[in-house]
């Protein structure tokens, strides 16, 4: 198992290695520059010239991918952001963790909602409480997050001042963009268990168990759902992934500083510095994921454990 | 007993005189203000570039040497900061000499050599580059004294050079590191910066240690009403008005012109409706476009334009329509210009300048480029309508704002392009942002090669030749050729609780927050 | 058979039917036999005459959604079955009684160790600690020819025929008073047939449990079974003794599938199977169910229902030509 741990991290490297060298080439080709965003609107032709000349953009391809690439290999830092001026790595630190809350905390309660919900779609496959949970979870993925967390503000910020409206200065300023950000994922999740369900509660071993006299309650979540788990966990790890890259609508409303918004408006200023850091971060943090994943399908099935020793095995010697 | 009475009586005295210096200090209210703004403060040290955000927060922790008050003042009309007093020499040279107890918030006193070393950090930042086009040389001349010399004597540039340069500590700056220069640095202003969360909040307070302490010389930048200004930030319009609506906020800026009807007539909020400098103005591809050479098209696609129409369209309930190639606020906009027409609405003249320009039937399709954003396009499709009725078929091309700055020196890529400009002093200033023939590389900004209009402009702009007569000249003849023109200009506006009652407005069209005036019963409503 | 119910097991008149795409199958038709402790009956009859739905209305584990009707009664000791509530049924799900079931490759939980779903069983039914459970587990693998070393390994580890005797190991772990056997064999291959026959012979013997074992095989019938009931469309058409059944076998359908046996004696060209397919059970025939295959089919034979005709004490069947034989 440890061994296929290394052997997963250490391929992460060139990948990482892949993800720069193409995010800097994109940024390369894509035309403007933040040298009039720097400078101002007001700045004429030749002090934009000027300032552009300076900071090195006129450089051949090769010499500024270069310079890049030594940037993170050897001095290990993204370089300093060309609209902040601030570090982009200090800068994805701080931003870093509220981003996790929001990802971390919005999956959690699109889980703790979607999967029973899915379950007892499942249990009464065709009837009235399967078609009542597939209508509830079809509204939540349809309503634009943007929107619903409009509406959520009017109702708990405005008309009940129970919660402030926007800001991430404690708590329960979370509150309200985690429930805007979870009801999308609920119907994924929903929709996603309820089908994997279906497979398993028809299987053999769930009459089997039922035949030793386990509890109903018992037979759904500890002998079916076990076992439909593995492509719920594909799904939340994909979402969980995307969502460390920053949920960017719920940070453009609510004024959370995460890395989505950091990103974006870097985007839209061209600053190269801060894109290139902020897209190889998600890289990094996706990866990871993705490795988490495969290591809890590794713990839910022993048949996948075996699958990932046995390619380690084949280098141990035969016992006689 | 004589001692006893002496000693009682010098113990009176001084407790009272103690009692009158508290009384002093705890005048000084411990009021706070929350203020939110709808674009991130950006970089805040000394030299930290141009954006929307900063110009609300870094006057309140850095000095200059001077402080300009609304829109086109001249050097005699500034306000000092730094500077205890100036002599214009001519109109490239000017003395100034410093007060002698300038100190930062670290305690590190400023001389003249200081003054000197923050003018060449700022050009050496490569984000002052108007500054760094404006000024020459300058040079301590004492301890307290300094001799600057311009390279131009266009209108406004001396104002420039003493109104927006950070006076910082040269023993601070140059071995602060980049994060003590961003986030905690020694300012010579009446705030410190205390915290800042890029796209979240900053955090000022006063700085009691603020080296002017004798209030009657302080600008109206300087003055401390309160012990702590937080600055929140909502991107988003609506949630602004929420906050205001909400009471979690004392002001707000940028309150969308849709949603500021709720709190005009609210006695609970003060409204303040500001013409912030901005402009809105077209321009022709002059060189490589069926405009070329054809002033004749060109007028008449403007006066197909109904300017006030195209303001609407854009969401700005509240501004007019253009009267010149700049805002009616700049300091030297002539009141005449407002009686004349300019280019004002007229479908009949335009389609007889169409056939005048060769194409009576119109038949002609051009690509007008923008900077993309919803209300920009609603704008712009107002103007396709226009333009259609009169046989002139608009392809729009909406850019997002880098590929915009790219392509708009590029006369490949556009026919007509629709900007946004702006003034912080005159309209010399945008009259030569867009057409002075030295700053491009192709002639101007929309491409003219035009020697008269370069030679009316720098009559005009040159402070010497400053006037009435070489404004109107230029003007004139602008219209006549139509190489571009201004649009409309519109209102932003700022919002507050109704215990503000000044809102004093700079140059860049900004309410800088320790400019305000409130009642004595104020109370924040932030949290 | 006796109207006698004293028996140990005693089933009467159990009718099955499910819904499926809007049609009705009638899977078990009025269905009635007796057990005596420690005897097995085998359950004999084509894939689909409704053997293994038989076995699971007994347990009550029929998929609730798709069943339409269940009728009858089911005395096990006793004890009524059919109108017991769930939560006593579950009681004795595992511990009273409990199945073996066909397809061992699919009967176990992929993600659970053998030992802890034998110990689940165990746990269940018996106030012990989760490491008594485990203990008895081990038991009950060694008992099964399984060394408990291999307790903590998972079902993917075993081949078809270890985690069948897995399976019988998890039936019997609460020491049943009665075993299901739903074509424990079927699956595995000849030898390995062999030996779970005798392991399961071996144990019922040790354990005294009474046994039904469903098959379609006749001669694990005839290595097995004490009594037995053959079905044909959710009936029981001829039931006795096993000697009654080999020696005497009556119903022409009973003759047919003896017939069919390949007799390894004979030199014949062509094996002799039954004419026909087996009904469909949405559309049963009126009348006898076999009428439609049957080589000696009267008018008589398809107007109503046939009852049970008695041809001994212990031998019943139901086709009118027994009582006319018997009168001859």
């Amino acid at each position: 198992m440890i061994r296929y741990i290394v052997k997963r991290l250490l391929l992460m490297i060139p990948i990482l290695v892949g993800v720069a060298i193409l995010i800097f080439t994109l940024m390369y080709f894509v035309p403007g520059d933040p040298v009039e965003i720097i400078l101002g609107s007001a700045a004429t032709q030749a002090q934009v010239e000027a300032v552009r000349e300076e900071m090195g953009f006129n450089q051949p391809y090769l010499i500024r991918l270069g310079n890049f690439l030594k940037g993170i290999l050897v001095n290990h830092n993204f370089g300093n952001s060309y609209i902040y001026g601030t570090s982009v790595a200090g800068e994805l630190a701080s931003r870093f963790p509220r981003t996790l809350t929001i990802a971390a905390f919005s999956i959690i309660l699109s889980t703790l909602i979607g999967i029973p919900l899915g379950i007892n779609a499942a249990i009464h496959a065709n009837k009235a409480p399967d078609h009542i949970s597939m209508f509830v979870s079809m509204i939540g993925v349809s309503m634009p997050n943007f929107w619903l967390a409009l509406m959520l503000v009017v109702l708990f910020a405005l008309n009940l001042h129970w919660l402030p409206s926007s800001g991430d200065k404690g708590w329960n300023y979370y509150i309200l963009p985690v429930v805007a950000n979870a009801v999308g994922g609920i119907a994924g999740i929903a929709r996603l268990t309820r089908s994997s369900m279906l497979e398993v509660i028809h299987a053999d071993y769930v009459t089997t168990a039922r035949s030793k006299g386990v509890s109903e309650r018992s037979v759904i979540w500890q002998h079916a759902l076990p076992n439909a788990l593995i492509p719920i966990i594909t799904m939340l790890g994909g979402r969980f992934g995307g969502q460390l890259g920053g949920t960017v609508v719920i940070e453009q409303v609510f004024s959370i500083p995460g890395v989505g918004a950091y990103l974006i408006n870097s985007i839209n200023n061209r600053d190269y510095t801060a894109v290139q850091g902020s897209v190889l971060y998600i890289a990094f943090t996706f990866s990871i994921v993705m490795l988490l994943v495969d290591l809890v399908y590794a713990y839910i099935d022993p048949r996948i454990k075996a699958q990932y020793e046995g390619q380690s095995k084949k280098l141990a010697p035969k016992r006689r | 007993m004589k001692k006893t009475l002496c000693i009682v009586l010098a113990l009176i005295i001084t407790l009272s005189m103690s009692m009158i210096a508290l009384a002093e200090k705890t005048d000084k209210t411990d009021k706070t203000f929350t203020f939110t703004i709808s674009s991130d403060v950006g970089d805040l040290s000394p030299f930290g570039g141009d954006s929307g955000g900063r110009h609300h927060t870094f006057r309140m922790i850095y000095d200059c040497l001077a402080a300009s008050y609304g829109l086109g003042q001249s050097v005699d009309q500034l306000q000092g900061q730094i500077a205890k007093s100036w002599t214009v020499v001519d109109s490239k040279t000017v003395d100034v000499e410093i007060y002698d107890y300038v100190k930062d918030s670290l305690g590190n006193h400023i001389t003249a050599s200081d003054v000197v070393y923050s003018y060449e950090q700022a050009i050496a930042s490569g984000t002052m580059e108007k500054l760094n086009g404006y000024l020459n040389s300058i040079e301590a001349t004492g301890e307290y004294t300094l001799h600057i010399t311009l390279k131009s004597d266009s209108m406004g540039a001396m104002e420039w050079v003493l109104d927006t340069v950070p006076i910082i500590s040269e023993a601070w700056f140059s071995t602060a590191s980049d994060a003590d220069k961003t986030h905690a640095p020694a300012g010579t202003g009446p705030y410190i910066l205390k915290e800042t969360v890029a796209d979240s909040h900053t955090t000022l307070v006063r700085n009691d240690d603020y080296w002017q302490t004798d209030a009657s010389l302080r600008s109206y930048y300087d003055t401390d009403t309160f012990a702590q200004i937080n600055i929140n930030v909502a991107r988003e319009s609506s949630m602004r008005t929420i906050a205001l609506e909400n009471k979690e906020t004392d002001g707000a800026q940028n309150v969308n012109a849709a949603e500021v009807s709720f709190f005009m007539d609210n006695p609970d909020w003060n409204v303040r409706g500001i013409y912030n400098g901005r402009l809105i103005v077209m321009m022709f591809n002059n060189d490589n476009s069926v405009f070329a050479n054809n002033p004749a098209l060109r007028q008449a696609v403007l006066y197909a334009i109904d300017a006030e129409s195209v303001r609407l369209g854009y969401g700005y309930m509240y501004g007019a329509a253009a009267r010149d190639f700049s805002p009616s606020v700049s300091g030297d906009f002539l009141e005449k210009w407002k009686n004349e027409d300019y280019f004002d609405y007229d479908v009949d003249k335009a389609k007889s300048l169409m056939a005048e320009a060769g194409y009576p039937d119109g038949g002609i399709e051009v690509t007008l480029m923008y900077q993309n954003s919803t209300i920009a396009t609603a704008g712009m499709t107002v103007v396709q309508s226009f333009l259609a009725d009169i046989g002139i078929k608009v392809n729009l091309m909406p850019c997002d704002q880098a590929l915009f700055n790219s392509y708009k020196y590029d006369n490949t890529k556009w026919d007509i392009i629709v900007d946004s400009k702006s003034t912080s002093d005159f309209a010399t200033a945008v009259w030569e942002n867009c057409f002075d023939t030295k700053a491009f590389e192709n002639g101007s900004a929309c491409f003219t090669h035009d020697e008269k209009l370069q030679e009316l402009l720098e009559a005009a702009a040159s402070s010497a030749t400053h006037s009435d007569e070489t404004l109107d000249a230029f003007h004139s003849y602008l219209k006549e050729m139509a190489y571009g023109a201004g649009l409309f200009e519109y209102q932003t506006f700022y919002v507050y609780q109704s215990g503000v009652t000044e809102a004093p407005q700079d140059g860049f069209g900004n309410i800088t927050v320790s400019t305000l005036g409130v009642a004595d019963n104020f109370q924040t409503l932030g949290r | 058979m006796n109207a006698n119910r004293s028996n140990f097991l005693s089933v009467r008149d159990l009718v099955v039917e499910y819904h499926s795409e809007g049609e009705i199958v009638h899977a078990v038709n009025g269905v009635s036999f007796d057990l005596g402790m420690g005897q097995t009956i085998g359950l004999v009859g084509e894939t689909g005459a409704g053997k293994t739905t038989i076995a699971k209305a007994l347990l009550r584990i029929l998929p609730v959604h798709s069943v339409e009707n269940i009728a009858g009664s089911v005395m096990l000791a006793g004890k009524e079955l059919m109108t017991l509530p769930e939560g006593e049924m579950q009681q004795l799900r595992g511990r009273a009684l409990s199945m073996i079931f066909q397809d061992p490759m699919t009967a176990l939980n992929p993600v659970k160790t053998v030992a802890d779903q034998i110990a689940e069983a165990v746990k269940l039914h018996n106030n012990v600690s989760k490491g008594q459970a485990l203990d008895r587990a081990k038991e009950m693998l060694q008992m099964v020819g399984i060394s408990p070393d291999r307790a903590g390994e998972y079902p993917h580890q075993f081949s078809g025929g270890m985690k069948q005797r897995v399976v019988i190991a998890m039936a019997l772990a609460c020491d049943p008073q009665l075993l299901i056997a739903d074509e424990p064999t079927t699956a595995l291959d000849v030898t390995i047939q062999a030996q779970v026959l005798d392991m399961i012979n071996d144990l019922k013997k040790k354990m005294n449990t009474s046994m039904i074992m469903i098959t379609h095989d006749l001669g694990v019938v005839a290595e097995t079974c004490d009594t037995v009931a053959v079905t044909y469309a959710g009936q029981i058409i001829e039931y006795g003794t096993k000697e009654d059944i080999f020696d005497r076998p009556t119903h022409p359908y009973t003759v047919g599938l003896f017939n069919a046996l390949p007799n390894m004696n004979a030199n014949v060209r062509r094996l002799s199977p039954i004419d026909g397919l087996p009904p469909d059970p949405t559309d049963l025939p009126k009348g006898c169910p076999f009428s439609p295959r049957c080589p000696y089919v009267t008018d008589e034979c398809r107007r109503g229902a046939i009852d049970d005709i008695f041809i001994n004490d212990t031998h019943t069947c139901r086709c009118i030509r027994a009582g006319r034989k018997e009168e001859k």
